[in-house]
């Protein structure tokens, strides 16, 4: 049974429809919600509150978007009202560091590589690291993230592209491409 | 599920080497990370427990609503036929609560849509 077939089943009210829907996007979900929150508890919790949220919602879908892309944009809703509100709390930024550092050690201590690129991502804020992930890894538009985080197309864009430049200054991309330039002439 | 990434952003072309460092760095994390699939009848009963508790909470919002709405318009017909000066007061209260509360929602969102 398809994808289309499932959703139209799930609408219904058909449970097992459903149940196979979130068991098929789960590991891409929580993979998503992983890259943006850098933190592997948040990512499983978020993961659980995402597919709640959307048995709720499950009745507005319409099923134009694939039903991954519908699930990360209530994820990414979800993961950026949490911010906001934990924003308030004074040890935000000091959690958020722990979480990012905890992942890292995990990572590390797996022996495998973590790289000076996902140390630039981590130091970005959400509003500028989800849509780069989503234009950059995922290969959303500019138009389909702007409806995604309900801001317009041309923020995206100018997000992205900030982004984009204090990740290549924090990788010192610039100072390498001038040596190479003045190693050439 | 990953999409093709499109090549033809200005961006891509401008911060190539940013772009794909980005891209494997991401790609690296992906493969670390491996999810425990739990069994479709975890998430069956996680749909069902879900179903039944917004049921719930569906019959307590429409009783509430119910119950709530009652008061009012009895408090309303009481007021109207012993003592109407408390009702024509009540009117331009509520008509006033609600000329405010719209002007103050309008300059809240004309305040964000500027930021």
């Amino acid at each position: 049974m398809d994808e289309k077939e499932l959703m139209i089943l799930a609408k219904r009210g058909d449970h097992t429809a459903l149940a196979r829907l979130y068991q098929d996007n789960f590991e891409f979900l929580i993979k998503y919600l992983l890259k943006i929150t850098m933190s592997r508890d948040l990512a499983e919790e978020l993961a659980q509150e995402t597919m709640l949220k959307s048995i709720e919602k499950i009745k507005l879908y319409n099923g134009k978007a694939k039903f991954s892309t519908w699930l990360i944009s209530i994820a990414t809703n979800l993961y950026i009202d949490l911010v906001r509100k934990q924003k308030r709390q004074r040890n935000w930024q000091q959690a958020e560091q722990q979480s990012f550092r905890k992942l890292k050690w995990e990572t590390e201590s797996r022996n495998e590589e973590w790289n000076d690129t996902l140390t630039a991502l981590g130091n970005l804020s959400e509003d500028v690291r989800i849509p780069i992930m989503l234009k950059h890894y995922y290969g959303y538009s500019y138009e389909e993230i702007g409806r995604m985080l309900q801001i317009s197309s041309g923020t995206i864009k100018s997000r992205i592209h900030n982004g984009i430049n204090a990740v290549r200054k924090e990788l010192k991309l610039d100072e390498a491409e001038s040596q190479i330039k003045q190693s050439r002439s | 599920m990953k999409r093709k990434v499109r090549s033809n952003s200005p961006d891509r072309e401008e911060h190539n080497e940013t772009i794909c460092a980005i891209q494997q760095s991401l790609q690296s994390l992906d493969d670390q990370y491996k999810a425990d699939l739990p069994k479709i009848q975890w998430f069956e009963q996680m749909v069902i427990g879900e179903k039944e508790r917004l049921r719930k909470k569906l019959i307590q919002d429409i009783s509430l609503f119910g119950f709530i709405a009652m008061l009012i318009l009895s408090l309303v017909i009481f007021s109207l036929y012993k003592v109407p000066i408390v009702f024509f007061i009540a009117q331009g209260a509520v008509i006033l609560w609600c000329l405010l509360f719209g002007v103050i929602r309008f300059v809240k969102q004309v305040n964000l849509n500027e930021r």
